[in-house]
């Protein structure tokens, strides 16, 4: 049976660098850092306190960050898709790692309660909601978690919906806001770099906290051609995997997170791959295995094919983060150039991957985007420019 | 589409039953709940007796619950389990915030460092759902899902496109719940201004279908599955009756039967006038009776939303009761009882928009 093919027909952000999808380039591009101080009563006593945040976005204390994020993202993707049809054949997927968070903590340290907010189905559901209720959608509205790899398990699933025939227009992508409970978490857990996340690099402490949304707009092909819309990227395949192994620490062989890359790359001759987005977080063990699953599966291609790290640019942004690398992703498709990783210097030598040091032409070809998270839950997408 | 998703395994942890013939026993006693308590808690609850001696010291109490209705579950069926395409999808609608709660406290008393290096992860909701994968080895994937209201469908959702995309041959789908003092506390501005803000009093605990294709069984199935459709009606949509009708119907047609052939209705209605109940009193036309469980059993969310295909599973064996409730009073008065039941509908609709239906037959 030959699979519907899915597309992507317009995608938006919100992330340190600013609203939408041009701020978003041009600091790719210009290579421009983020990070700035997470000033909170609550993060004083955190010994890294550094975070890429968005300043663009102003919440008062009736508000939910999160759901606000998510809908100035999704109406950019949804504009720049020329205003698909939403409805009965629409359905929306959301991927976050904590989810309406910034409200829950409002009770938890300023004793405020949102009063637009309505805490009876809980704090994470309310952002798919809230873009459903937007938008008129009355298909499937899910929300996805698992930690740091939801937004590309929202997008797959969000695939797997098209191609079973359940819906024809998907809103999916991830978002995540700022948290003080979290910043502590990572703090603790010693998983915070104070000089800045530097993926792959020698001298690599941890990851730098941020936050942000990214959303796209799926259409299956047909739907999209007969509204003459021209596809910008095409959605090939997906992998899931997961490395039941340990809460926080990946599985040690990367076998399962292996997998997870081989299944997205099913069918593809590993010549035509043309950019690795990785995951990246900048971690001592995190970005071994991420390189050592990438040697595994491709081999000798995996020294020549271009890698790069969002995340040195604008944070980990937890479970927007995979959807931001998307959005990332199509930017450079579509710009023909794959921007650097800017805060890595030296790479560790036990890493042979070819990580960009400066922007770079892109080729034409396979464009593969890693997550793993905590819980070993791991989900790779392949790109490819329509 | 037209599916065949066998349920061949049902656990549960609830405030009255730790077992089906424990739930089933408390259906029949029709004891109806003090509506002055408005939280059913599980009370005494001891994790030695579900997780072992060892092992659990450091689980939050969400994953407690978790674990603690997929243990048993696998311990019975882990010769069949083929570790790569086995997967966990955890629905949950009120999610890690109640961890959330016991972590701001510890940042609140003594910042970043009073938090245990064995906390510091309980902060991503995915946690309970991957100790979930570690205690049995799941490796296609683990998930969770917390789509409001009807998070626990969403999971069976979830798990019947996996299984259909050959993603998993076996998934543990789920629905878990604590009701804490963070979840109450969040409630309580809506207990004051509606009394009950859902009509009934809200319980926890966690409830696990273990579903695979039904071709290749191994086991004699409970129920299976032939349709399922969710949907979501906006606030400010008008026409809310006609999208729940037409996602009913597409359930009836993609399970290629028509409402003649529906033996039983099994609503998640807690007595509300809706288009839930419209759609399923013009169905029914006062021949199909009508089941409800939530006034015997509480509002526990994704857990009802299991629990609700667990009371489907027990109807197939002829254990029903019909709805109480003053709103399907007079189609379960003309409407026979059968004892045979074959083909049931299952309706749900949340006050935040999440609507679903399935088939489930013999």
């Amino acid at each position: 049976m030959t699979k519907t093919r899915v597309i992507v027909s317009g995608f938006g952000v919100v992330t340190p660098y600013g609203i939408g999808i041009n701020k978003f380039k041009k600091g790719l591009f210009n290579n421009s850092p983020t990070f700035s101080k997470f000033k909170h009563k609550y993060v004083e006593s955190c010994e890294v306190q550094e975070a890429a945040l968005v300043n663009e976005i102003e919440t008062d204390t009736t508000e939910s960050l999160a759901i606000k994020m998510a809908l100035i993202a999704v109406k950019e993707a949804v504009d720049n898709a020329k205003k698909p049809l939403l409805s009965d054949s629409a359905g929306v997927f959301v991927g976050t790692g904590v989810g309406c968070i910034d409200a829950i903590e409002e009770l938890f340290f300023n004793n405020n309660s949102l009063s637009d907010f309505d805490y009876r189905f809980g704090v994470v559901g309310n952002i798919a909601n809230a873009i459903a209720q937007e938008y008129g959608i009355s298909g499937q509205v899910s929300t996805f978690s698992t930690g740091c790899s939801s937004g590309n398990y929202a997008i797959a699933s969000a695939m797997s919906s098209i191609q079973l025939g359940k819906i024809d227009v998907a809103i999916c992508g991830g978002v995540d806001p700022r948290s003080v409970i979290a910043i502590n978490c990572f703090n603790r857990l010693g998983g915070l770099d104070k000089n800045g996340i530097k993926p792959f690099d020698k001298n690599r402490n941890g990851t730098t906290i941020a936050e942000g949304s990214a959303f796209l707009v799926l259409e299956n092909l047909e739907n999209a051609l007969a509204r003459n819309i021209n596809p910008i990227v095409e959605l090939i395949n997906y992998g899931f995997s997961c490395d039941a192994y340990n809460p926080t620490v990946p599985e040690p062989t990367g076998e399962q997170a292996s997998l997870s890359i081989k299944k997205a790359l099913e069918g593809i001759d590993l010549s035509q791959i043309s950019s690795i987005f990785a995951h990246g977080t900048g971690t001592k063990l995190n970005d071994a295995f991420e390189a050592k699953c990438l040697k595994d599966v491709l081999g000798k291609y995996s020294s020549n094919v271009p890698v790069t790290a969002l995340k040195s640019l604008i944070g980990h942004s937890g479970g927007a983060s995979s959807a931001m690398t998307v959005c990332s992703a199509i930017v450079c498709l579509t710009e023909n150039i794959i921007y650097a990783t800017i805060s890595t210097k030296d790479i560790d030598d036990n890493i042979d991957l070819k990580v960009v040091f400066k922007n770079e032409n892109l080729n034409s070809g396979y464009s593969l985007i890693n997550a793993f998270a905590f819980g070993g839950n791991n989900a790779v997408l392949l790109l490819k420019k329509y | 589409m037209k599916v065949s998703i066998a349920i061949t395994d049902i656990s549960i942890l609830l405030p009255f039953a730790d077992s089906v013939s424990d739930l089933w026993s408390h259906m029949q006693g029709n004891n109806t709940l003090d509506e002055k308590q408005q939280v059913y808690k599980i009370n005494n609850f001891t994790p030695q007796k579900y997780l072992g001696k060892n092992g659990f010291k450091y689980y939050t109490q969400v994953t407690r619950y978790l674990i603690s209705s997929i243990l048993p579950l696998f311990e019975r069926n882990e010769e069949f389990f083929d570790s790569e395409k086995f997967g966990i999808v955890a629905g949950t609608t009120h999610s890690a915030v109640e961890d959330w709660g016991v972590l701001a406290e510890r940042v609140i008393e003594g910042g970043s460092e009073a938090i245990s290096p064995m906390e510091t992860f309980n902060f991503s909701m995915n946690i309970p759902a991957s100790t979930a994968s570690i205690r049995t080895g799941a490796k296609a994937f683990n998930i969770t899902l917390s789509s409001g209201s009807g998070a626990g469908y969403d999971a069976i959702g979830f798990a019947c496109d996996n299984i259909l995309l050959n993603n998993a041959e076996k998934v543990l789908a789920c629905g878990f719940e604590v009701v804490g003092d963070v979840v109450i506390k969040s409630l309580f501005d809506y207990f004051l201004q509606f009394n009950m803000p859902f009509g009934v009093p809200v319980g926890e605990g966690s409830a696990v279908l273990l579903l695979q294709s039904s071709e290749h069984l191994e086991q004699t199935p409970l129920g299976v599955i032939t349709a399922y459709n969710t949907g979501f009606i906006s606030k400010s949509t008008s026409n809310k009756d006609f999208i729940f009708s037409e996602m009913v119907q597409a359930t009836l047609n993609d399970s290629s039967i028509s409402s003649k052939d529906i033996d039983l209705i099994i609503s998640g209605n807690v007595g509300k006038n809706n288009s839930e109940s419209n759609t399923i009193l013009q169905l029914s036309n006062n021949n199909i009776p009508i089941s409800t469980f939530k006034e015997v059993l509480c509002e526990s969310f994704s857990v009802s939303n299991i629990i609700h295909i667990v009371l489907a599973c027990l109807a197939l064996e002829g254990k029903y009761i019909t709805s109480t409730l003053e709103l399907f009073k007079k189609n379960n008065e003309q409407a026979s009882n059968n004892s045979s039941i074959k083909n049931i509908l299952i309706t749900y609709e949340g006050d935040d928009g999440f609507i679903f239906s399935t088939i489930i037959t013999k």
